[in-house]
């Protein structure tokens, strides 16, 4: 039996670290109580990498993460569980709707050679 | 003259501290850019906090340049005292988050949560894309300030520019550094004797950071600048730090400025 619940219910706004630890902490505790869940990011108005990052990440430290599955709705989650993926090395599911559950792709940090400049203009 | 990222460092420096009161030239000040502003006001700000008295002789002679300082309340914002204005009213704006105008942002623990609400419920009000992703910058750049300046106060300032579709996001703090910041993490000690661009660059690194968790902020704030094809400027002590979707570069500021002052360019819907 998979219980369903949305990020909200774990903390709310869905902004800074704290709150993801906040979040992490609350969604651990459910997961004793029921093996697999999902949580919803849909109707936040912004959840943020941060948040995210963490609500994840000590997931993960809990040896929890495996039981968790997020529902994703737009892209820019998924961009975002891709990021957390490639910066922790971490295996993240998620599905969108009822769809099959994949687990984000790697997504990779755009590294430039910094170079000294002579003068400050602006070019960009 | 333009009093922005190329230009503000240059009149800090030009101040000379020998002077019981030392004067500040922006008489050929024509148009004032967030960072400008910023970072004109953290110098000032610092200093004051060392008991420094500054007098602005002349004001800009542009009047709209005057005008716009007197309506951003800059000269008591950042601890002028008033009288040194020549008798000009002083028009106290709003404070609170709104497009064009400055705010202070005090140190406390959810700061960022509050600023971050407000900024999206102006960016949505008035139609700006992208708006969600400009109001995560700012909380994180807020946070940011929050979490590691050891600073009580920081300004914001969020412009809009609609004929170059703009918006840019300028923040600041007299704070003690990204290099200071990062070296208090025995990790990153050996930059204490670094360049201060060095220790910005790690700062944007993937969980970097002075703390034991985290560290994904800048990263996040560098990536989704790049991919909305903005830029940012970030400078720290006598250094500075540019990234757009090309390249990133470093170099030098004129003026040695204590914290961290950061201006952030998005192109309207990027």
């Amino acid at each position: 039996m998979v219980t369903v619940f949305n990020v909200r219910e774990l903390s709310y706004p869905c902004v800074l670290r704290r709150r993801g630890l906040d979040a992490s902490k609350k969604l651990v505790k459910r997961i004793s109580t029921a093996k697999d869940v999902e949580v919803d990011l849909h109707n936040v108005e912004i959840i943020s990498l941060s948040f995210l990052d963490e609500l994840i990440f000590r997931t993960y430290l809990s040896g929890k993460l495996e039981s968790v599955v997020f529902r994703v709705h737009d892209r820019s989650i998924e961009e975002k569980l891709e990021r957390i993926s490639a910066i922790r090395a971490l295996n993240i599911k998620y599905r969108f709707n009822d769809n099959d559950i994949r687990k984000a792709a790697l997504r990779g940090v755009v590294k430039h050679m910094p170079s000294f400049a002579e003068s400050k203009s602006v070019s960009a | 003259m333009e009093l922005g990222f190329t230009t503000v460092d240059q009149v800090c420096a030009q101040v000379d501290f020998k002077d019981n009161l030392s004067i500040i030239d922006l008489s050929q000040v024509s148009f004032i850019r967030p960072f400008g502003l910023i970072y004109l006001g953290m110098f000032l700000r610092h200093h004051n906090a060392l008991g420094k008295s500054f007098r602005v002789i002349p004001p800009p002679q542009n009047s709209n340049a005057q005008k716009y300082l007197t309506t951003q309340n800059f000269w008591e914002r950042f601890n002028f005292n008033p009288d040194t204005v020549a008798k000009q009213s002083i028009l106290r704006c709003k404070n609170c988050t709104s497009l064009n105008d400055v705010i202070d942002i005090q140190n406390r623990g959810y700061i960022a949560e509050d600023v971050a609400s407000d900024v999206l419920k102006v960016l949505q009000n008035n139609r700006i894309l992208p708006a969600e992703m400009i109001t995560e910058i700012v909380s994180e750049l807020v946070d940011n300030f929050a979490c590691h300046s050891k600073q009580n106060l920081a300004a914001l300032m969020m412009q809009y520019y609609p004929t170059l579709h703009e918006v840019v996001i300028a923040i600041g703090d007299c704070g003690i550094g990204i290099r200071s910041s990062l070296a208090s993490n025995a990790k990153y000690k050996y930059l204490k004797v670094k360049h201060h661009y060095e220790a910005i660059l790690q700062a944007f690194e993937p969980l970097v950071t002075c703390k034991q968790e985290g560290g994904t902020g800048l990263t996040m704030v560098r990536e989704s600048v790049i991919d909305s094809g903005g830029y940012l400027i970030l400078t720290s002590g006598d250094e500075y730090v540019r990234i757009n979707e090309k390249e990133t570069v470093y170099g030098t500021m004129a003026y040695n400025l204590t914290g961290v002052q950061i201006q952030v360019v998005f192109p309207e819907g990027g």
